[in-house]
């Protein structure tokens, strides 16, 4: 979700929209549904919830809009939208986890086993990938939305901060903050590798 | 620099945003620490798995279709 050209494009076809134009709005679908329905998936993992709340953003943008001020600002809006509904989700089906304190991590004693040398067979079985999609499921929100957005979805801290209304500042220290806690739980699973480690 | 601050700039320094002179710190302080040497292998490597353990799902044409009929009979409920 670039912009540029492409945001240019987005520009026209939410014009086009504004005004009620079914053709605008199929393309539209056309070349968001799958982004929406990813970001949704990843952060409910719920295939019938990211459906749901792919539907219900769409019918979002159908009856919002023309409340959109400035149209270059669709894509993010958009995800603004996304993020939302998801969190609508988690918090009525109860899989919403507060935030745990992170000061209660402590750096110094994360492990200084050097398990990126490990093979990719073990880095990236079946079973490293599902101790990583818990760790990140087991994030805390405000933590666990910006890792599927900057490092599963690949966005830019810029687009998060403008999706989520949070300074870039917030933005990298949730991140950050994310991603040493991932850290600290694959290195407490990679641990059983390093020499003397309990399988 | 010391460990502490070396892990709190960690994040700007895997995303290439900090100024050349405290990358230069960084790159300094790595090669005398053999601890925050690993503590950057391994936090790199967290991201790039993150990123691999997460599938990317594609959307069926039968949800793409759902999607469009809940649409259409939003913008036209009387066809």
């Amino acid at each position: 979700m670039k912009k540029g050209s492409l945001s240019r494009k987005d520009t026209d076809l939410v014009r086009r929209m504004k005004h009620g134009d079914l053709k605008a709005m199929e393309e539209i679908v056309k070349r968001y549904s799958n982004k929406v329905y990813n970001l949704a998936y990843h952060l409910t993992h719920d295939t019938s919830a990211a459906e749901e709340i792919m539907q219900d953003v769409f019918l979002t943008v159908l009856s919002k809009i023309k409340t959109l001020e400035n149209d270059s600002y669709f894509a993010t809006w958009l995800y603004r939208v996304t993020t939302n509904a998801a969190y609508g989700f988690l918090r009525k089906e109860r899989k919403y986890v507060d935030q745990m304190p992170v000061e209660d991590i402590d750096h110094d004693q994360a492990m200084a086993y050097d398990w990126s040398e490990l093979p990719d067979d073990i880095l990236l079985s079946d079973e490293s990938k599902d101790i990583i999609r818990q760790a990140i499921e087991s994030l805390p929100e405000s933590m666990r939305t910006i890792v599927v957005m900057k490092d599963v979805e690949g966005l830019k801290n810029e687009e998060i901060s403008e999706a989520l209304s949070l300074s870039i500042p917030a933005v990298k220290s949730r991140l950050h903050r994310g991603r040493l806690m991932l850290r600290d739980t694959l290195s407490v699973y990679f641990s059983k590798y390093a020499p003397g480690g309990k399988p | 620099m010391n460990c502490k601050r070396y892990i709190a700039l960690l994040n700007e320094f895997v995303d290439c945003t900090l100024p050349q002179d405290i990358l230069d710190d960084i790159r300094d302080h790595m090669e005398s620490c053999e601890r925050c040497k690993i503590f950057y292998k391994t936090y790199s490597l967290t991201i790039t798995l993150s990123r691999k353990a997460e599938t990317t799902c594609m959307i069926t044409p039968e949800q793409i279709a759902r999607l469009k009929d809940i649409l259409f009979n939003t913008l036209m409920p009387d066809k």
